[in-house]
């Protein structure tokens, strides 16, 4: 096979795998095939350096982590206010008051069970995917990487650079976004739709 | 900060640590703190189960996801790859 043909089957065998591997990471579709694109091209350049001791696969999401990470100090440079934004992007304001204790607005209400039938499973589903969707920054990131990639915390402080505190209060953040979310768009609807 | 936080922890703190013990990154003494303040704050208990609910959910929802790359930026990369040169 010629490097070219090479270079084609990476995008059919593994071209999903490290979009996916990149969307997950960066929330974004364009960031992630962007930086897919540069992980093809970085590998194909120094193709002729690759020593064939790991897999082609194994190989290329190397690069394409070492292109996150890169990604992000970069993004992080370029934020020369990025202490104030990182505050600002953790803060709790919005569901707890000055005391700690939840703003009335976002007092959590209890939701109905589990449904049974498929259908609503499904809307269910749909509703908690458009919510993980509506996740911005390095909140989504980092939430993405813990549920959905099973990747550890301190991978997850490493691609992100990030600190250990701050990666909690990102999830903590997160799930605090995600829960209300949920709540609005379908237990409140559900429960506005059975009281009719 | 009113005598309930004093004692126990705020609702912030509480929601925090909720997520944190998933972990299992949270004492034993945070951990009585956290049961304590959940067994008097009908907010937090309602969050800490709806916490745990929200992983189960998340778990579910991977096997429903299938994030793939399209057609035609498939067709870009490779285009890309056959007009570069190697070095």
């Amino acid at each position: 096979m010629n490097p070219s043909e090479r270079g084609t089957q990476w995008v059919d065998d593994h071209g999903d795998l490290l979009f996916r591997f990149a969307y997950q990471r960066t929330g974004s579709r364009q960031t992630a095939e962007d930086l897919v694109q540069e992980t093809l091209l970085s590998a194909f350049k120094s193709l002729d350096t690759f020593k064939e001791e790991a897999s082609d696969r194994t190989w290329l999401m190397r690069i394409l982590r070492n292109k996150i990470i890169d990604h992000y100090r970069k993004t992080r440079t370029k934020q020369k206010d990025d202490e104030a934004s990182q505050k600002k992007e953790v803060s709790m304001d919005a569901f707890f008051d000055e005391t700690g204790g939840w703003m009335p607005d976002k007092r959590p209400e209890a939701w109905s069970e589990q449904p049974d039938e498929v259908v609503e499973r499904e809307q269910l589903g749909d509703a908690l995917n458009g919510c993980i969707d509506k996740l911005k920054g390095k909140g989504a990131s980092a939430f993405r990487m813990k549920y959905i990639e099973d990747e550890d915390a301190e991978e997850i402080c490493k691609v992100l650079d990030i600190t250990p505190s701050n990666y909690w209060v990102l999830i903590h953040r997160a799930k605090l976004q995600l829960r209300d979310c949920l709540d609005q768009s379908y237990f409140k609807e559900l429960k506005a739709f059975d009281a009719e | 900060m009113n005598m309930f936080h004093k004692l126990f922890c705020t609702c912030e703190e509480a929601s925090l640590l909720s997520t944190m013990k998933e972990e299992g990154k949270v004492g034993i003494s945070t951990r009585l703190r956290l049961w304590m303040h959940v067994q008097v704050c009908h907010f937090c208990k309602i969050f800490h189960l709806q916490n745990q609910r929200l992983n189960k959910l998340v778990n579910e929802s991977k096997t429903r996801q299938s994030i793939v790359a399209s057609a035609e930026i498939k067709n870009k990369w490779k285009s890309e790859l056959t007009s570069t040169k190697q070095e």
